[in-house]
């Protein structure tokens, strides 16, 4: 499949519970990530399986495993899922700092002037 | 390990490791360098005394002073916190997973892997010549008359078509007139972004009934304004304007140029040319079609294509043949100028090159999304199985030798 975009847009309805929430549930279980879609949206909660040659049948399998554990989950705990990642180095990345000048740094000069020398970083 | 599901146990590797800056103590070191022979240090003297004083730092550089080891840990800890990545990943068409090892030693050959961009042409002859040999293997696919490779990327070689656009009506003194870019909103957004980057506004086409924007619409944003067309097909989502032809025919009779975003190229290589279709330029990118890396070893390379009438405007050098030698051509007065340094990301050239050329001109004609495809494969795309029965479609410039 090339570009083919699928929908959430009924577990969504159902539970609360849209493919970006999915995304990041996917990463406590060892998988990346689906890609969703370009913008903006034109199906409802996409997102966009495309195997390439380089995985095996057993891959697939375990990946579609996850969507369908994923999916059970949402009806069964929608905020287990909202509030994935669980397992993950960090929970979920917080965009706001990432966006205000006083906050991000390029380089170290920057960044002990924007934090202060004895700041211990994080 | 598993549960019921079948589903391996994870947790993914949680640091709290400082930066880089933060680590190491002064005096460590990684490398312990000999001291300079005495006979060498009476020849030339001490080191700092070679560099000119106005070009020398007047303080070193504050630099963490790690161990070797140190550093290694410290980089294997920030890889294992980086969100997994290292999965199952269907991530697929957007960039061709398989990168051929054949490619990246090709590149690594250090004939080709230490040359400069500055060396006198005479000494980059083999160079230019797989450069300009694929560029006649991508005419051989699309119809046009002439490739760069500058542009980094996909979102690059539509601006780099944008700033061709601002040239052309420049010269035809249509700048002011003709400001408007149309494009679908199953465009890839960069057709949008790079036309609004570039100074036009922009038109956005809606989807209809078949999937795609109707010609009516088409027709109903055309206009003396029309600058250009940025187009897909097939477009973001797989689907294919049956109509395109006739769509590039308007947008010609309104004076506007036509650009055909090969991003979805694998299902329609060598079953339909862009320039026969009557496009004015076309880009591919390298990673996505021609096997090499996404990202690998510096930016991408979106290569753009463009007819004979529109090659004057190209950025510069553009690597030419002339008398069986090969050169930079950088004298031409109607050129766009420059969209990045250099002639673009050379080794990306190269791998895409040795994968057309170990592929050859049949099986590069069969994707990897294509059922027919030489190697293991169980994917299927509908766009490749029905393609593959429609011949080849090449003009024979000799690019596959």
């Amino acid at each position: 499949m090339e570009m083919t975009r699928w929908s959430l847009g009924k577990l969504k309805e159902d539970t609360g519970v849209g493919t970006a929430d999915v995304a990041n549930r996917m990463a406590d279980f060892g998988v990346d990530p689906y890609w969703m879609s370009h913008e903006p949206w034109s199906v409802p909660e996409p997102f966009t399986p495309e195997a390439g040659e380089m995985y095996s049948k057993e891959d697939l399998d375990q990946w579609i495993a996850v969507i369908a554990r994923i999916v059970d989950e949402a009806y069964a705990d929608a905020s287990l899922v909202k509030n994935a990642p669980h397992a993950q180095a960090i929970h979920q990345i917080k965009a706001a700092p990432l966006e205000d000048p006083n906050k991000w740094a390029m380089t170290w000069r920057a960044y002990l002037r924007k934090n202060g020398n004895g700041s211990s970083g994080g | 390990m598993t549960d019921k599901n079948g589903l391996r146990r994870y947790h993914a590797a949680v640091w709290d490791e400082p930066l880089v800056m933060q680590l190491g103590h002064p005096g460590r070191r990684g490398q312990v360098f000999p001291d300079v022979e005495p006979a060498v240090k009476k020849a030339v003297g001490e080191a700092r005394t070679l560099i000119p004083a106005d070009m020398a730092r007047a303080q070193p550089p504050q630099l963490p002073e790690l161990s070797e080891p140190e550093v290694q840990r410290h980089y294997l800890h920030l890889s294992q916190e980086t969100l997994g990545m290292m999965g199952i990943s269907l991530f697929g068409t957007c960039t061709m997973k398989y990168n051929a090892r054949v490619s990246e030693a090709v590149a690594a050959r250090p004939e080709l892997a230490e040359v400069h961009p500055y060396q006198p042409e005479e000494t980059l002859q083999g160079i230019l010549e797989i450069i300009h040999s694929f560029d006649l293997i991508l005419r051989e696919l699309s119809g046009m008359d002439q490739f760069i490779f500058q542009a980094g990327g996909g979102a690059d070689a539509a601006y780099t078509h944008c700033c061709m656009t601002r040239a052309y009506l420049r010269a035809r003194g249509q700048l002011e007139q003709r400001n408007e870019i149309i494009t679908s909103i199953q465009a890839h957004p960069c057709n949008a972004a790079t036309a609004a980057a570039a100074g036009f506004k922009v038109v956005t086409l809606q989807l209809e009934e078949g999937g795609y924007p109707s010609t009516a619409a088409l027709k109903a944003a055309l206009s003396s304004r029309t600058a250009a067309l940025l187009i897909n097909n097939p477009d973001d989502m797989g689907i294919y304007n049956p109509d395109i032809k006739e769509w590039v025919r308007l947008v010609h009779e309104a004076g506007g140029l036509c650009f055909y975003d090969h991003a979805n190229f694998n299902g329609v290589m060598g079953k339909l040319r862009a320039r026969e279709l009557g496009f004015d330029a076309c880009m591919y990118m390298l990673h996505k079609t021609f096997g090499a890396p996404k990202g690998g070893g510096g930016p991408a390379v979106g290569a753009y294509g463009c007819s004979k009438e529109l090659a004057p405007l190209l950025p510069t050098p553009v690597v030419v043949r002339a008398d069986g030698t090969y050169r930079l051509d950088h004298d031409r007065p109607d050129s766009t100028g420059k969209i990045r340094e250099f002639w673009g990301n050379v080794p990306q050239v190269l791998k895409a090159y040795a994968w057309a050329r170990s592929m050859g001109r049949r099986a590069s004609t069969r994707p990897p999304t294509c059922p027919c495809w030489p190697t293991t494969t169980w994917t299927r795309s509908s766009a490749g199985s029905k393609a593959c029965r429609a011949p080849i479609r090449t003009s024979g410039n000799g690019a596959w030798r």
